[in-house]
């Protein structure tokens, strides 16, 4: 196509429109940005090198800020973390309660079939005690998980450290009081306290047996701590009113030498004559025995002395007469020779035991088999109290009852009694 | 009636006077009570304290050990003291000592022992401290 003059004008002109127009859109468009930008945007002049203190204030600030994000980032984990934690110690708990409850329950039966044989085995004693045992530390792993608080708390860390070490740590006894591989050490006679079944004791129930195994209903550590009271131990410390006392104190389950103390021990008879009843008493008492309290059936041995012509019965002239039938010049004392102790029974927790002293007793040089049932318990002193009583016969002494112009005459049968505190002086 | 008979009924009232009496002692009294004094106790006060003591009871752990103690408190805030003592054996030893003591807050502190819980009535002298109790009576210096 040829462009002619006057084409080429209108060409020019559009040209100029369209140039005039791109102009004015250009320019409409910077005032609208400028317009829509300029309050937001602040222009300051300064050397270079310096910042102002609004910039440092909002670089602060934005730094606070992720650190904040930062720690709530690792708040989310920690608690994601511990929570997993407390399950898997709570988990572990519960897989440990209930293989103890299995170990006790399976020792229980053991317990019962051994009890039911015609001889009980020696060894039936031990495994009740290592049962007992097993019992207080199933008690505390169960009081830790429904009171320690540590699983219920969301991710608290002396949560953590209180509840996980203390259930360690009564794992680990009750681990060591079990024994993998038989008896330990610690499986000896502890406590025997018979008490009501727990309600919700998944055991075994308790045979009928007075003195077989029963549950607990909160686990006891007090039978445990006559069990780890030190005795006679070697240091020494700063102590009563400043004397420097050795550390031994009465163990109630440890092997010890006691002797009697006469100021505070008091030993007699109780007679019946044909007119009145009488007493006859005395605290010439002396001796020296070895045993453990808690369980005297293991060792006892020594004796009492009772001097003869020391007892008194309130009357001088019946007096008399018994020193003459205790032949207490060729024979001042009366001494019983302790050989064992059988049938007992031991709370530990009390620190007290019950059981059959057996030995010799000699009256007027005459010796004969005898035996006292006794109760062994500590007083407010940490001495050791026996009391007991136990019916005798005269006549197995050789002994004839006394009697006055043949028609008042005392009982062949006397109940003689003892009320002895003795002295711990060490271990044997 | 023969002889036995008249013989019984000329010596029964005699016989019976010179035999009744039942003395049989009660289960419950055989047991040895323990030497305590019923006395009415208070608050020691620094007055109280000076003078000599002989032990009249011990209990507590420290009976264990202690069998007797003596001690003398002076006016001056300056004592001494004697303690008869078994040791892990069994075997007893005196002990003796000096230092002063003082009163704080009703509690006896002889130097840097543990403070004792003190009493008085009369002229017993009552000291409490954790590891026992002993009744101290006040007697001559001679």
């Amino acid at each position: 196509m040829a462009i002619t003059p006057s084409s080429s004008g209108g060409m020019n002109r559009l040209l100029r429109i369209l140039g005039l127009l791109a102009l004015l859109a250009w320019t409409g468009a910077g005032l609208f940005f400028w317009l829509n930008v300029r309050e937001k945007i602040v222009i300051e002049l300064r050397p270079a090198g310096e910042e102002s203190a609004d910039d440092t204030i909002l670089l602060l600030q934005d730094d606070v800020q992720q650190v904040r994000r930062d720690l709530n980032t690792l708040t989310r984990a920690l608690e994601e973390n511990m929570s997993k934690l407390v399950a898997a110690l709570e988990e572990e708990m519960t897989s440990s309660s209930d293989a103890l409850q299995q170990r006790i329950t399976s020792l229980e039966t053991k317990l019962v079939q051994a009890r039911n044989r015609p001889s009980p085995h020696p060894e039936t004693e031990r495994l009740l005690a290592a049962a007992e045992a097993l019992r207080v530390e199933l008690g505390a792993l169960r009081e830790a998980v429904a009171h320690g608080g540590w699983s219920s708390r969301p991710a608290g860390a002396a949560g953590v450290d209180a509840g996980p070490r203390h259930v360690r740590q009564a794992v680990k006894s009750h681990d060591a009081a079990v024994g993998t591989s038989g008896r330990h050490p610690a499986a000896r006679p502890v406590a025997v306290k018979p008490v009501e079944p727990a309600p919700d004791s998944r055991a075994t129930p308790p045979p009928s047996d007075e003195r077989a195994v029963t549950k607990r209903e909160s686990p006891e550590p007090s039978v445990d701590e006559p069990l780890k009271a030190p005795v006679a131990t070697a240091g020494r410390k700063r102590g009563f009113l400043s004397f420097k006392l050795p550390g031994r104190a009465l163990g109630f389950d440890a092997l010890q030498r006691f002797e009697i103390i006469p100021r505070l021990s008091r030993v007699g008879y109780d007679a019946q004559s044909t007119l009145h009843d009488f007493t006859g008493a005395t605290q010439a008492v002396s001796g020296r025995f070895v045993l453990n309290p808690a369980y005297p059936e293991s060792e006892a041995s020594g004796n009492v002395r009772v001097h003869a012509g020391k007892i008194k019965t309130g009357n001088e002239d019946r007096d008399a007469g018994m020193y003459d039938l205790l032949h207490t010049r060729e024979h001042p004392d009366i001494v019983f020779t302790i050989e064992g102790a059988e049938d007992v029974r031991t709370d530990a927790a009390a620190r007290r035991s019950e059981g059959i002293v057996r030995g010799t007793l000699s009256i007027g040089g005459v010796g004969k088999p005898f035996s006292i049932p006794v109760t062994l318990s500590m007083d407010e002193g940490h001495r050791l109290l026996i009391k007991g009583e136990a019916p005798l016969k005269l006549s197995t002494f050789g002994i004839e009852a006394p009697s006055k112009m043949g028609f008042i005459s005392m009982e062949d049968e006397v109940k003689v009694w003892v009320a002895i505190r003795a002295r711990a002086m060490g271990k044997p | 009636m023969d002889w036995k008979r008249i013989t019984i009924l000329l010596f029964l009232p005699a016989v019976l006077f010179q035999s009744c009496g039942g003395s049989e002692l009660a289960p419950e009294e055989r047991d040895v009570t323990l030497d305590r004094p019923l006395l009415e106790w208070r608050p020691a006060l620094r007055a109280d304290i000076p003078g000599f003591y002989v032990s009249r009871g011990i209990e507590g752990e420290a009976a264990a050990s202690v069998l007797s103690m003596e001690y003398i408190f002076q006016e001056d805030g300056s004592y001494t003291g004697a303690a008869l003592v078994l040791d892990e054996n069994g075997r007893p030893s005196f002990q003796t000592l000096s230092g002063t003591w003082r009163l704080e807050e009703g509690r006896l502190v002889l130097d840097d022992s543990e403070p004792a819980e003190v009493s008085v009535a009369g002229d017993h002298l009552r000291l409490t401290a954790p590891t026992g109790t002993v009744i101290l009576v006040r007697g001559p210096l001679t």
